[in-house]
């Protein structure tokens, strides 16, 4: 399936879960990127009429938790979900966004799996034409609710992550 | 520190880990950011002097918990360019013996027309106020 058909397509006649989410499509591709087409609020925008920066944050947010706490975790990666908190954000604004009822399309991967930390790259882009609103970086460190202190990523979990490695 | 801003932590705020979500700094920090340019350079803002975020990096500390009183944000000026200007800021807690900082961030402005977004050199105001708050941590 072309998930880029889906930026053209009405989103809401029924819920398609491959127009949201798809971690199918960019392996062609060979940058193995996983796929989130994020909606847009109304209410995302500011008083100078483009999605404010904090917003941004929380589209890359929801990418991530289905990137991690879904496709991660078919992997066998299911204990990040009990505690993953986030060390670092970076984010360079490249474009401003307006309002649109199409969802804008999100691409992520993992760049960096170390001892104790990992870390997530995306892009907020449209493809056609070619546009980037949003570059991040994002360094995730799983954390022990229970012992209260951060842990090292499991044998399964960097099995798992390193799958979704990308570029 | 020349600047400081309250910011008190809203119900919502908080996320399934049972702490202020990450998304909510970029928040907080905001509010106290735009406050601090309000004060500093004068007038309204964002019609006299028209800019925009290019970029921002944050970094964790420590979880924010849903209380009252409310959290200090600091802000003041890293640096000052011909079209940019970089800021500092930090999410604070002054009620205890030694401050306690949850997040630090560096924000990059540039300043725009507002017409039509592309980038001006800072007007001399904007240049004089900004240099005056330029301070090191």
């Amino acid at each position: 399936m072309h998930t880029t058909h889906a930026v053209s397509a009405p989103l809401w006649r029924g819920w398609d879960d491959r127009r949201v989410h798809d971690h199918s499509d960019d392996h062609r591709q060979g940058h193995n990127r996983h796929v989130y087409h994020c909606p847009l609020r109304w209410g995302d925008m500011d008083a100078l009429g483009h999605v404010n920066n904090g917003r941004y944050v929380d589209y890359l947010q929801d990418a991530r938790v289905d990137f991690l706490f879904r496709t991660a975790k078919e992997l066998g990666a299911d204990d990040l979900e009990t505690g993953l908190l986030v060390a670092r954000h970076e984010v360079q604004y490249r474009a401003p966004l307006v309002f649109r009822p199409e969802p804008v399309r999100i691409e992520l991967w993992i760049s960096e799996i170390r001892a104790a930390s990992f870390t997530v790259d995306y892009e907020i882009l449209d493809v056609e034409p070619r546009r980037t609103y949003v570059e991040a970086r994002t360094r995730l460190v799983p954390f022990d609710f229970g012992a209260d202190r951060l842990r090292r990523i499991s044998p399964v979990e960097r099995e798992a992550l390193s799958k979704l490695v990308g570029s | 520190v020349t600047f400081t801003h309250p910011v008190l932590v809203r119900w919502s705020d908080i996320d399934s880990y049972d702490h202020v979500n990450n998304v909510r700094y970029f928040d907080y920090l905001q509010e106290a950011r735009i406050l601090f340019l309000t004060e500093v350079v004068g007038g309204d803002y964002f019609s006299d002097h028209p800019c925009v975020l290019v970029s921002q990096t944050i970094d964790y500390l420590r979880p924010i918990l849903l209380r009252h009183p409310p959290y200090d944000v600091d802000v003041w000026v890293e640096a000052v360019g011909n079209t940019s200007y970089t800021l500092g800021s930090r999410i604070v807690d002054r009620g205890g013996d030694a401050d306690i900082v949850y997040a630090k961030a560096v924000s990059v402005i540039v300043a725009v027309d507002g017409a039509t977004q592309v980038k001006r050199p800072l007007s001399q105001t904007e240049r004089d106020a900004l240099v005056r708050h330029v301070s090191a941590t």
